[in-house]
Parts: structure tokens; C-alpha cells; sequence
């Protein structure tokens, strides 16, 4: 039951035309920056800080603090998040450079 | 048989130690399929939190969010959010029962707005941590409510 009802909150988390355009952005591109995630999807930051918290929260992507810095956080999808989006079928094309 | 759905919620209150009692509720939430959200845990911290909440309660697919009245900063929340149209509806305030305006004695600035808040909009709750009272928790409110609105969600009542 448990399990399922984690897999409920990762549909959730999925079912966003703007969280799916960040997911396959940090696909493409581990370990990239948070302003540079703003500039590829063109997302305002606000919306973006809330979505990549609902990603990170059901365990699909990770954030890593640059050094020196607590206020530059880069990203990347977890192995649980790479095994999901594969199990789910939807790790597709390569997001296009805008 | 209803059918399961998620919801989001976000939990707001003091930083801390308090955070430790947020993310346990977080945690019970999210056991029971529920998205729970520490903007201190699960925002980047690229953004102030006070430029981004406002923007992220308004046009997000946020279901409810939950004041917890514990400190100035969540005091402080609570008055930029209580009387703004797009968020109040999905505010739930939490407060220390002896602040509550029908409960409590206190005069204060805070408790008068809570009177405010309630009868405009309802949804503050007396709440005792320290289960001194019959009062129930912090922890009990949130889960409660979440769930229930879980399930009116799953049938497509709100």
C-alpha cells in the first residue's frame, strides 16, 4: 500500500506540462544549475523553485549546493528517478535548445 | 471503492528546532500519499523565500497550505496571506489555544486578526502541543484535515 501510494505521489508530481519540461532539462543535462534551468525552460523562478521542490520531494531529481555558495544549487535526476521515468516509459528525445 | 488521488500540501511555521516537528508531520503525510512541502527543505534556496511563497500559493497546483503561528516570520505570513482572495481559501492556520480568539484570552493584535480571518474564512484551529489540554496536536489537525481533503478531492468534491 505503501508503495503505491508513492507511486501516486510521483503520477502527481508527473502530471505538470512545466515539471515534465524540467525533468527531461536535467536529463539532458546533470548537475545544472537552477538559473540555468530558468533560462532553458523559460520558467519564471518563483514557479520553478516550486517545481523542482515537488520533484525533489517525491524523489526524482537531488540538489547539490555549489561550493562556496548556499544560494547556487545545481540538479540532477536521482537513480530512483532515472529507474521510474524508464519504468513509466517517458524518458524521451532530447529536450531542443530554445 | 473510491479511487486514490494526491494532494499538495505545504507546511509553514517556525525554522529551527521547530522544523523537526514539521518534517515529522511531513513524513506521516507523505506515507499516506500526500505531498508535503518545507519550503526551508524543498525550495531552492536560489530565491527568498518571501518572493517566491506569495507567487508559489497563487498560481500553483498547491492544495492547502498550513500556518503554523509559532514565531514572528510565521506570524508575519500569515498576515501578508490571511485577506488575499487567491490564497486565504487554501490557508489552514494553526494556533497555540491560548491565542485563539474563541478559546483563548488573549488581546493581542494577532488574535484579533484571527477573529477576522474566521469570519471571513474560517479555518483557524486551536492546537496543543504539549497535550496539556484536550486540545489536539499540531500533528493530529494537519493530518486530519489533509486526509479528509484527500478524499473529497478523490470524490471530486472540491
Amino acid at each position: 500500500m505503501e508503495e503505491a501510494r508513492k507511486m501516486l505521489t510521483i503520477y502527481r508530481a508527473l502530471d505538470n506540462d512545466s515539471r515534465l519540461k524540467i525533468l527531461y532539462t536535467i536529463l539532458n543535462e546533470p548537475d545544472i544549475a537552477f538559473n540555468d534551468i530558468a533560462r532553458k525552460t523559460e520558467i519564471d523562478k518563483p514557479a520553478l523553485a516550486y517545481h523542482l521542490g515537488v520533484l525533489k520531494n517525491v524523489g526524482l531529481v537531488e540538489m547539490e549546493y555549489q561550493k562556496r555558495s548556499k544560494k547556487l544549487t545545481k540538479y540532477r535526476v536521482t537513480e530512483q528517478g532515472k529507474e521510474i521515468l524508464k519504468k513509466l516509459n517517458i524518458v524521451v528525445e532530447p529536450v531542443k535548445p530554445s | 471503492m473510491v479511487r486514490e488521488v494526491c494532494i499538495i500540501v505545504v507546511l509553514l511555521g517556525a525554522g529551527g528546532k521547530e522544523i523537526r516537528k514539521r518534517r515529522i508531520i511531513a513524513k506521516k503525510l507523505r506515507n499516506n500519499g500526500i505531498i508535503a512541502l518545507i519550503p526551508e527543505d524543498d525550495f531552492a534556496p536560489d530565491i527568498a523565500p518571501s518572493l517566491i511563497e506569495e507567487f508559489i500559493f497563487k498560481y500553483s497546483d498547491v492544495d492547502l497550505v498550513f500556518i503554523n503561528v509559532e514565531s514572528w516570520g510565521s506570524a508575519t505570513e500569515f498576515a501578508q496571506f490571511h485577506d488575499d482572495t487567491r490564497i486565504a481559501p487554501k490557508l489552514r492556520v494553526l494556533t497555540f489555544h491560548k491565542y485563539h480568539p474563541l478559546y483563548g484570552s488573549s488581546m493581542s493584535y494577532l488574535s484579533d486578526l484571527y477573529l477576522t480571518h474566521i469570519a471571513k474564512y474560517g479555518h483557524v484551529y486551536a492546537y496543543d502541543d504539549k497535550e496539556e489540554s484536550n486540545f489536539p496536536t499540531s500533528e493530529k489537525i494537519i493530518l486530519t484535515i489533509s486526509i479528509r481533503y484527500k478524499f473529497l478531492r478523490a470524490l471530486g468534491k472540491v
